[in-house]
Parts: C-alpha cells; sequence; structure tokens
C-alpha cells in the first residue's frame, strides 16, 4: 500500500467542482422550465 | 406476493451469505478482518462506500419524500461534493499515514487516551442505535407489506447482515456492497421505465412532468435562508457540507471503508465517487417518487397505503366519518384525474388559456385531495394512538408489489431487504472496529495474540447484531423513518467533527482542551435542541463544529502546559 500520493489532485478536484455546478444548473433549469 | 417472487429473494440473499461465508478463509487476521489488509480496489470502496449510506431507509422513505415532495429533499446533498474534496486534501492522507484502524486512534496520537476513548464511545452509542433505526425502518414497511410480525422481518434483515459480517469480515461487506449497489441502480431504473409505461395514452413525458411541476414536484431550489427548515439550499450547502464532513471524514463506518483501498489516491477516488454520483443518484431515486406520484394521478391509489391502520380505523369509532372521507377522496380523485387529462389535451392543442383552466382546476383538486389524506392521517393518529404515522413510508412498497410484474416484485423486495442488510453489515462490523481495537485491545486485555483479538472481534459483531434487533423494536416509534437515523447523529456528529479539525489545523491545542470543548459542542448542541427546538438538526453539526474548535483554541491561550506530541504527529497536522 503507498500512503504517499503519486498524482497530482487538482484538476480531479476542479473537475468535481464543475461536474456539480453542472448537475445543479441542470435541476435548476428544471425547475425553471416545469416547477412553479 | 407470488412463488417466483419468493425465489427471487430467496436466491439473492443466499447467495449473499454462501458469498460471504465463502471468504472466511481469507479472513485469518485482525488486519484482514477489519482492512482487507488494505487491498481493495478503489471501484470497490467507491461502491461500498455509496452502498453503505443507501441502505433500504433511501429506497423506502426518500421515494416517498419524492411522491409528497417532489425533489427538495436533493438540497441536502449539496454539500457534498465540496465535502469529499475538503477530505480528500485534509483527513484521507492524514488516516493513511498513521495506518490506522480506526479514526479515533489518530485522536490518541494526537491528543490523549481520554479524547480517543470519548469519541469512539460516542460513536458506538450513536452508531449502534442508527443501526437499530436502520434495521427498524424498512422492517416496519416490509412487516405491513408481507402481512409478517416485525420481529421475523427484523430477523429477516438482521440474520443475513450478522452471518456474512461475522465470518467474511470487511471484505464480504464490501463486495456485497458492490452487487447490492448494483441490483439496486438496476432495479431503479426497472421501475423508471415501468412508471413511463404506465402513463395513460394521450399523456407523454412532458406532459406529466408539466403536471407535477404544477404541484411544486420539481422543485430542488429554495433559496430562503431559515434555520428551522431542513431542506433549503443553504442548510445543504452548509449543515449538509458539515454534516457530511463528519459523516465521511470521522464516522468510523465511512472511515473503514476507504482505509481498505490500496493506497492514498485509491482512497481519495473512491470517496470522489460520491461526490460524483450521489447527487444524480439521489434525483433519480426522487424521481422516482414524482412519476409514482404520477402513477397515482392517473391510477385510483387507496386513501391510506398502509393497510393495517386503515383497518383499525375501518373498525374504530371514526369508521362512518372515515367512510365519508373515502366517498370525498373517489369522486376529488376522478376530479383531479380528468383536470390532469385536459392539462395534457389542452397543451397538445396549444390552447393557452385552457391549459390555465384546467391548472387552475387541478391545482385545487390536489390541494383538497392533500387535506383529506391529511384527516385521514389524523384519524389513524387518534384512533392507534401513533402519534407519528406517515403513511408516505408505504407508498412505494404498495407500488411494488401491485404494479410490478411477477419476478421484478421479488427483484426490488430483494433490492430494499439487502440495502438494509448491506448498511447493517458495514455498521456492525465498524462498531466491531471500534469495540475491539479502541477499547478491548487497548484497555482491556492489550497484550494477547491476533488470533484471540480475531475471535473477540467475530464475537464483538455478533453481539452489536444482537444489540441493534433489540434497539430496532423501539425506533419504529421514534419518527418519520427518514430523519431518525439522522437525527441519532446529529447530536454528536458536529462536536467530532470540531475534535478533527482542531486536531488537523493547529498543534497549539492540547488533549485536556480537545476534550473540554468536545463536552462543551455537545452542550451546545444539547441546549439548541432542548430550547430552540425549531432549528433543523442540520444546523447542530455547524454549531457543535464551531464551538469546540472556539472552545478548544480559547482554552490553548490560557494554559500554559501546551503539550505538543511532534514525534507522533509531526508531519499529520496543517500548523
Amino acid at each position: 500500500m503507498s500512503d504517499e500520493s503519486t498524482r497530482n489532485w487538482t484538476r480531479t478536484y476542479l473537475a468535481v467542482i464543475a461536474i456539480e455546478i453542472l448537475t445543479l444548473a441542470g435541476l435548476w433549469l428544471l425547475q425553471r422550465h416545469y416547477g412553479t | 406476493m407470488h412463488l417466483l417472487d419468493w425465489a427471487v429473494v430467496a436466491a439473492y440473499v443466499g447467495w449473499l451469505i454462501w458469498d460471504g461465508v465463502k471468504r472466511t478463509k481469507l479472513e485469518s487476521t485482525t488486519e484482514s478482518y477489519f482492512l482487507a489488509n488494505r487491498s481493495m480496489p478503489w471501484w470497490a470502496v467507491g461502491l461500498s462506500v455509496m452502498a453503505t449510506q443507501l441502505s433500504a431507509i433511501t429506497l423506502v422513505g426518500t421515494t416517498g419524500q419524492g411522491y409528497n415532495d417532489g425533489l427538495r429533499f436533493v438540497q441536502f446533498y449539496y454539500g457534498l461534493p465540496i465535502a469529499m474534496i475538503i477530505l480528500c486534501v485534509t483527513l484521507v492522507p492524514f488516516f493513511y499515514r498513521a495506518r490506522v484502524y480506526t479514526a479515533y486512534e489518530y485522536l490518541e496520537r494526537r491528543f490523549d487516551l481520554k479524547t480517543r476513548t470519548f469519541t469512539s464511545g460516542l460513536f458506538l452509542v450513536s452508531r449502534a442505535m442508527s443501526c437499530g433505526a436502520i434495521a427498524a425502518a424498512p422492517a416496519v414497511v416490509l412487516s405491513v407489506v408481507l402481512g409478517w410480525s416485525v420481529t421475523l422481518t427484523t430477523l429477516l434483515i438482521l440474520v443475513p447482515a450478522v452471518i456474512y459480517t461475522m465470518l467474511g469480515g470487511v471484505q464480504a461487506v464490501t463486495w456485497t456492497d458492490v452487487k447490492t449497489m448494483s441490483l439496486t441502480v438496476f432495479a431503479l431504473v426497472i421501475a423508471m421505465v415501468f412508471l413511463v409505461m404506465g402513463l395513460p395514452s394521450g399523456v407523454g413525458v412532458d406532459d406529466a412532468l408539466t403536471i407535477a411541476g404544477g404541484t411544486g414536484r420539481l422543485n430542488a431550489f429554495d433559496f430562503r435562508f431559515t434555520l428551522t427548515e431542513t431542506y433549503t439550499f443553504w442548510s445543504g450547502m452548509l449543515g449538509g457540507l458539515f454534516l457530511m464532513l463528519s459523516y465521511f471524514g470521522c464516522d468510523q463506518s465511512q472511515v473503514q471503508r476507504y482505509l481498505t483501498a490500496k493506497s492514498v489516491d485509491d482512497g481519495r477516488t473512491s470517496l470522489l465517487m460520491s461526490a460524483f454520483w450521489k447527487i444524480p443518484l439521489q434525483v433519480l431515486v426522487l424521481i422516482v417518487g414524482v412519476f409514482t406520484f404520477l402513477f397515482y394521478l392517473f391510477n385510483q391509489p387507496p386513501l391510506l397505503f398502509n393497510p393495517v391502520h386503515e383497518e383499525r380505523v375501518r373498525v374504530s369509532a371514526v369508521a362512518p366519518v372515515y367512510e365519508g372521507l373515502q366517498r370525498e377522496f373517489q369522486s376529488t380523485f376522478a376530479a383531479r384525474r380528468q383536470a390532469a387529462i385536459d392539462i395534457a389535451a389542452a397543451r397538445h392543442a396549444g390552447d393557452v388559456r385552457e391549459q390555465a383552466r384546467a391548472t387552475d382546476d387541478f391545482s385545487r383538486q390536489d390541494a383538497a385531495l392533500r387535506s383529506i389524506r391529511t384527516r385521514a392521517i389524523g384519524l389513524v393518529r387518534q384512533t392507534t394512538d401513533d402519534a407519528s404515522f406517515n403513511d408516505v413510508n408505504y407508498v412505494f412498497p404498495t407500488w411494488i408489489t401491485t404494479a410490478l410484474p411477477i419476478g421484478i416484485v421479488g427483484l426490488w423486495i430483494a433490492a430494499i431487504i439487502t440495502a438494509a442488510t448491506d448498511s447493517i453489515a458495514a455498521e456492525l462490523n465498524s462498531l466491531s472496529t471500534a469495540s475491539v481495537i479502541d477499547f478491548y485491545k487497548r484497555l482491556i486485555r492489550p497484550n494477547d495474540t491476533d488470533a484471540h483479538y480475531l475471535l473477540v472481534s467475530r464475537f464483538a459483531t455478533g453481539f452489536w447484531g444482537v444489540f441493534a434487533g433489540v434497539i430496532a423494536v423501539y425506533a419504529s416509534s421514534l419518527g418519520p423513518l427518514i430523519e431518525v437515523v439522522n437525527r441519532f447523529g446529529s447530536f454528536f456528529y458536529g462536536s467530532i467533527l470540531g475534535v478533527f479539525m482542531l486536531a488537523i489545523l493547529t498543534r497549539r491545542v492540547t488533549g485536556t482542551g480537545a476534550f473540554v470543548g468536545l463536552v462543551a459542542g455537545m452542550s451546545s448542541v444539547a441546549a439548541v435542541a432542548y430550547f430552540r427546538p425549531e432549528i433543523s438538526f442540520l444546523w447542530h453539526n455547524v454549531i457543535g463544529a464551531v464551538v469546540v474548535v472556539a472552545v478548544g483554541l480559547t482554552l490553548s491561550l490560557f494554559y500554559t502546559d501546551v503539550r505538543l506530541k511532534p514525534d507522533t504527529t509531526a508531519g499529520t497536522n496543517l500548523g
């Protein structure tokens, strides 16, 4: 088992944030289009 | 249920137990029993992390919430991806470097024995209680749906979990999680297909979404900033963030999952799987609930979904009142159904005025139906003394057993049973780890053989299984199922998170400072819960963590015997 990280995680973390923003944007559009 | 459905359930549960028992021979040391020799692939660990949270409560209670309230519950998870990133940067590498079995073991190295013992003890109490609640939730629902006693359905859920966890340890737990997670997602997709196919002719998916949206069921954002509402954007982003940090970073039932990963990178990747998939998965579960609402918009539902309670009302003194409500319900249902069909027809014809009229009519009838159901539930509470009765938990199981074809019903019942079994198995495994590593081996019998600790670990797993069974019987009367589990944890979670924050953010705080801070944090949460019960439990996590950090840091300014432990914590904190 390796206790030390062997890769750069910054891009992965940015991808997580980007996916969350896209998911929330999708939900927001669903609410805007169909919601009250 | 048809014989074929029972065969599906028996085959699946039997397979899980057989696979768990098969792994017994792999578990010859405590490290393999508790941590799979830190050798699990990231994707299996990631699915295990997700499966541990996706209990039967999610399948039964959350679909019910989707039916009743729509998507707004998803706001609870908005802070989760950010929490996962913070944990990947902070606690995950700390735990790996420290090579601990439990999260609390790290606290002794950083602070002292009493802080470790107290936090581990809090985990044991809260997790053992919630383990009972996780068993009780589906046991109560299944007992009504299947017509069995609660004791029998509790055993149906607990016995497989205890057997394969006792024998197969964390490997059995993880690989069972992988299977059940796959089955659950498959079952949700199948349910969605049947629900869409169940829409009447002339009503398309777009029409259905318009109708559901008109009732507010597609609203996934509430931007009001209020401490009394649990499901708002801000409570999810802030309160939810603290809850997820605490749950995934300081709760042994989750920490143990990613400690089994091959490397610190695999541990991080497994956690980030939840960051990517948790919100979409939760939306899928809630959308299934919304489409169940649409199904019962066009197909006559019972006034009450719980047949046992309905029968008790029918033979009580208020039976004439209930029959009156039933007649009112049927006529209002027919009027609402017609209004929904009128909305779809007006949309297709492009008649905006007719659509607006039909929408107004629909909203009026929908409100009237809600009022009738509320009155019916009031009659149940009045006649059965079950003040917490919540019919919403019976909606989806009723749909499963009455609307799905033979075989798929069995698949779904298997998914519900094993979703509960899996969550409980993961918790039993972590309860056993904390009790053996943090108490038995540390305080009671420190110098025995590994074979002895392995035997005690299996025994501890069985003990916690029995304990959960006893709690399950009482937990069923504590309130809406979905909130019972979260309430247990919220009294401790934020405060324990505060201790870990002190541990990694600063080297100035002493063990005594952290311990006093922990007690102060828990006392503050208890005081808020008692004097301001209207404040949502999600904010308890924020309050607990902030008080612990503030008190811990303040005390460290006045203590002159600031004691560092550089030999064991060097390189394991940030400041």
